[in-house]
């Protein structure tokens, strides 16, 4: 039994360490590990999926929650096994494979250290849960998915975005120090378990790679889960054995440099871009001076032969990251990539069809007039700027008592 | 001097929402229909978001044309793909760039001021963050056009 457990911690812990290695995640400083992925597994995936079946692969890319993601892990794993299994026919696996698994379980302690920090980060600098766009605030919420209406309800509170993101920095933090690593693992296992449900309960696409991450917590955990339920469930006196770094590097002096040249780089990943962008909250983030709102005043046709299009365009947004969309009456949207040609007065749309529809434009700060005229299509557009930041969810309100509302 | 080196240093970047690639959709209010056609071809800026984290890409500044008080026009090259922090910019092909070009409104990047005092500002006052040094932007319509 205990051979049985000792050969699938070895798998499992074997596997963690191939994810870690392939997994194309966002590092700053990795594209080259996005590169190697593509080379070693890309034409493995496709022939994978073409073998198991009815598996769609609709963008060969590997990125989350994606058909190739899964089968990159399923792959891992398949390579995890057949490799233990080998491994354990020879002499040198036997003898030194607790010093190769105390070494993996602290790569995948700093690495969870590392990821955490720069989810953590991003939340306190207000870069993942981002203002909503104007287009999503006048959005009926019915008509929202879960999903995006989850994220922009997170994008409202920047307080409760400092709290998640120092929910996140503070146990990774206490991943990096020996003495507070296990409370620190702990801690962590229960923000990842709450982050792997609102995952699965609002349909958001970090399905897979957020189970990876609470699945690296409980691996880390396990060895000390007896010990754990021995002084909590039973309160028997225990002891446990300490997750550090000297087990691995004998030499302080050595230890000292590798630890603070990982600790630099970690925090360098983490904190680096926001250092350089001095801008350490998204919400004031620089936007395009066009970028809102705009209720339409009138819409003329001119002249227009094109019966197609749909002229009942009640609203104009333009989001920050360059695109146009149009709410019509019925509240639907239609959205278009834009290419602003401020020399021409001119709005490039691209839509998913590849059409392009051009549209001269022209605005006014004093009155904040925004008129768009397609010469293609003759429509003429008059809309005025809304002051969307006013609008009530954005406002700053926090009451103590009911009293006061 | 201690601007000149933070300009080498200053690498970066587009910053991007830190989201994944169907929240990126749907914050422009994209369908689920037009989702599978943007993953599929890789549409627009799609490729810009995966894991709910932020990715960067690289700005060079070109050109910086003062239209008047309260506008200026920036002419700038972002790069297709995103890239690690320490990577030199110019090794980038041509090809891989897109050109870009934005209007704004700046109090530093604005026709009242000389192009010298422009330059001498520190780079966190840049309504952008770009990656080449500001030596190489060439500026037009500034009041001392040198």
């Amino acid at each position: 039994m205990k051979k049985i457990k000792s050969f699938i911690y070895q798998i499992v812990t074997l596997f963690a360490f191939l994810a870690i290695l392939f997994i194309p995640f966002s590092f700053q400083y990795s594209t080259i590990q996005s590169a190697i992925t593509k080379f070693l597994f890309e034409d493995l995936i496709v022939c994978t999926a073409k073998k198991a079946g009815n598996i769609l692969i609709v963008n060969p890319e590997i990125s989350s929650d994606s058909a190739t993601l899964y089968l990159l892990f399923f792959i891992l794993f398949l390579i995890a096994v057949i490799a233990v299994s080998i491994l354990s026919f020879f002499d040198f696996w036997k003898t030194h494979k607790n010093f190769i698994f105390k070494a993996i379980q602290l790569i995948i302690t700093y690495y969870l250290a590392c990821v955490m920090l720069k989810y953590g980060f991003n939340k306190i600098f207000k870069s993942q849960f981002y203002l909503p766009e104007p287009n999503t605030l006048f959005t009926p919420l019915g008509m929202l998915d879960k999903d995006i209406l989850f994220w922009s309800t997170m994008g409202t509170s920047y307080s409760y975005n400092v709290f998640m993101g120092l929910m996140e920095v503070i146990p990774a933090l206490m991943l990096l120090y020996h003495r507070t690593r296990i409370l620190g693992l702990f801690i962590l296992s229960g923000v990842l378990l709450n982050v792997v449900f609102i995952n699965f309960g609002f349909d958001i696409s970090v399905k897979l790679y957020s189970s990876f991450l609470l699945f690296l917590c409980l691996l880390l955990l396990s060895p000390f889960l007896k010990t754990i339920w021995q002084f909590f469930i039973l309160h028997k006196t225990t002891m446990l054995n300490n997750f550090a770094e000297k087990k691995w590097i004998a030499s302080k002096s050595l230890r000292l440099i590798l630890k603070t040249i990982v600790i630099f780089f970690i925090f360098m990943e983490s904190l680096y871009p926001y250092l350089l962008r001095t801008q350490y909250n998204d919400d004031n983030e620089f936007r395009n001076e066009l970028h809102g709102a705009y209720e339409v005043l009138k819409t003329q046709p001119e002249n227009t032969q094109n019966t197609s299009v749909n002229q009942n365009i009640k609203r104009i947004f333009i989001h920050r990251q360059n695109y146009l969309i149009f709410q019509y009456q019925d509240d639907t949207m239609e959205d278009f990539y834009l290419e602003i040609n401020p020399v021409k007065k001119q709005f490039v749309l691209k839509g998913y069809k590849g059409e392009t529809i051009v549209f001269e434009y022209k605005y006014s700060q004093n009155s904040k007039i925004l008129e768009l005229k397609s010469i293609e299509t003759g429509i003429s557009i008059h809309s005025k700027s809304l002051d969307w930041k006013k609008l009530p969810l954005l406002k700053p309100l926090f009451h103590w008592t009911v009293d006061e509302i | 001097m201690k601007i000149k080196i933070l300009l080498f240093l200053v690498f970066l970047a587009a910053s991007s929402q830190a989201q994944t690639k169907v929240i990126a959709h749907k914050s422009h209010s994209g369908s689920n229909r037009s989702f599978s056609k943007a993953y599929k071809n890789n549409l627009f800026d799609i490729g810009r978001s995966n894991f709910g984290l932020p990715e960067h890409k690289i700005i060079i500044l070109d050109t910086v044309i003062a239209v008047h008080n309260s506008l200026t026009i920036l002419k700038m090259r972002e790069s297709i793909y995103t890239y690690t922090q320490g990577f030199n910019y110019k090794d980038i092909k041509k090809s891989d760039f897109k050109f870009k070009t934005t209007i704004i409104s700046d109090n530093l990047f604005n026709e009242k001021n000389s192009v010298q005092y422009i330059k001498s500002a520190p780079p966190h006052k840049y309504p952008i963050h770009f990656i080449n040094p500001i030596d190489s932007v060439v500026f037009i319509g500034f009041k001392n056009p040198f």
